[in-house]
């Protein structure tokens, strides 16, 4: 394999020119990046190629022909789907439609337990990672949408962010019975987890999701969220060992969970023909 | 740069409306009008252009049951070319996978070129050099230059953002440079 040439700094201005050019009808040129062409071959062939005309070749009428036919056999009005905040709107109904009767059902005494103030940071922490994993299944559900955080980056924040608040703000004490009442959150927290991951399931697949495991990973993570929540106020061990092994524990297993069903649904339809 | 051919980009959102409004000569017209870009895309990473025109059929299916995400005044290349990058994701993985549980025969099939599947010399030559570019480089230089689509679409096309794609524009421009310095084709 041939090194990479030497860039100069006209080179890379070049490059910035091809930039600013690129899907623009533009063919202006700063003086010095056009003195540069005149001294760099390699440029200058670089140039040349990334703005010349290329119109691909037409394909075969016949070939046209016959989708057009197969699409308009099917072609029904359909509805444009609703807008991002919309969407992330509604995922945020449903996560709020799920945890309130979940913690009226099984009682207050997380809430109890905590101060105001670890009451305030975990409220925002969690209000905002419901708005972060809502907006992420929003624009993964609309082909071509604006990713502003990408959805294995908006997981990976939710769980950090609900690691280290959950760390900060709750104090740390000596384990008593930490695997017994640790292990009944869990289960608690997946047999919550699973439903919800359903029930979000039905809304994104109104839309066109493309990359099948980044939205399990995304789907699970807003479903142990809603667990995560549902614990943080109904659980009476407010230390943040528990909070971090159990609580967190469910978020980052639903979060897993989500990736590996989705993987094994996309093998599954990879197998057909 | 090449943009829209024929008539501009801007009446593509016009025809994604009317396709949604159930219009058959909406539907007619975004196909004449896109096809032959996305078969160009396919035939940027297939070397059977048989190939090509299979993803092509199978991506307009895939347009068509989702034509109801896509939202009026939106840019619609984006979103036609996200299905169209994801189609051929899929079909790769497909392919992958049932090559991988195939046994070797001891006549292997005829394979296809590049060179003698190309259909005009200006796009043999224009394969020629994006084959020299690792995938997802070449991917983002097929939709800059091929489709005529800005970064931020291209961004959009491939759920990332506008600072990756002009990372992977650079370094494919880095290749070039070695690829074209060597050699004008």
């Amino acid at each position: 394999m041939n090194m990479p040439p030497e860039l100069t700094a006209d080179c890379r201005l070049v490059d910035r020119e091809l930039d600013r050019q690129l899907g623009t009808r533009s063919s202006a040129i700063s003086t010095q990046a056009r003195r540069h062409l005149g001294e760099c071959e390699r440029c200058r062939n670089l140039y040349q190629w990334m703005t010349e005309e290329f119109v691909p070749a037409p394909g075969s009428a016949e070939l046209y022909s016959k989708i057009q036919s197969r699409l308009r056999s099917s072609l029904k009005p359909v509805k444009p789907q609703a807008s991002t905040r919309s969407l992330a709107a509604r995922f945020w109904m449903l996560f709020l439609l799920f945890a309130f009767p979940a913690i009226a059902m099984m009682g207050l005494a997380g809430l109890r337990q905590m101060d105001l103030f670890q009451m305030a940071g975990i409220t925002v922490v969690l209000v905002l990672g419901g708005v972060v994993v809502s907006l992420s299944l929003a624009w993964q559900m609309t082909p071509g949408s604006l990713h502003r955080i990408p959805g294995k980056v908006a997981v990976r924040v939710l769980i950090a962010g609900f690691l280290l608040a959950t760390s900060l703000l709750f104090p740390w004490h000596a384990p008593e019975a930490f695997f017994a009442r640790g292990w009944h959150c869990f289960r608690v927290g997946m047999a919550m987890a699973v439903p919800a991951a359903f029930l979000f399931w039905r809304l994104v697949r109104r839309g066109a999701a493309l990359a099948i495991t980044s939205l399990g990973g995304t789907l699970g993570a807003i479903a142990g969220l809603l667990s995560a929540t549902v614990l943080q106020f109904t659980c009476s061990r407010q230390d943040a060992g528990h909070l971090l092994a159990w609580h967190g524990g469910v978020l980052v297993a639903s979060s897993l969970m989500g990736i590996l069903v989705a993987q094994a649904i996309r093998r599954v339809s990879e197998r057909q023909p | 740069m090449q943009r829209e051919e024929g008539a501009g980009e801007g009446e593509l959102p016009g025809f994604m409306a009317r396709y949604q409004a159930g219009e058959p000569e909406a539907v007619e017209e975004l196909v004449r009008r896109l096809s032959p870009r996305l078969l160009r895309f396919f035939g940027g990473f297939q070397a059977d252009r048989a190939d090509a025109e299979d993803l092509l059929q199978d991506c307009w299916i895939r347009i068509h049951r989702s034509r109801h995400t896509y939202r009026p005044q939106e840019p619609v290349l984006p979103w036609i070319f996200a299905i169209a990058r994801h189609t051929r994701l899929d079909a790769y993985r497909r392919r992958r996978r049932r090559e991988s549980r195939e046994v070797l025969v001891a006549n292997p099939p005829e394979t296809y070129s590049l060179a003698a599947q190309a259909p005009a010399a200006d796009e043999d030559r224009f394969l020629r050099l994006v084959e020299s570019l690792p995938e997802s480089q070449r991917e983002v230089l097929l939709m800059l230059k091929v489709s005529g689509m800005s970064l931020e679409d291209v961004a959009r096309a491939t759920s990332s953002t506008v600072g990756a794609i002009k990372q992977k524009a650079h370094r494919a421009y880095e290749r070039l440079r070695l690829t074209l310095g060597e050699k004008r084709p």
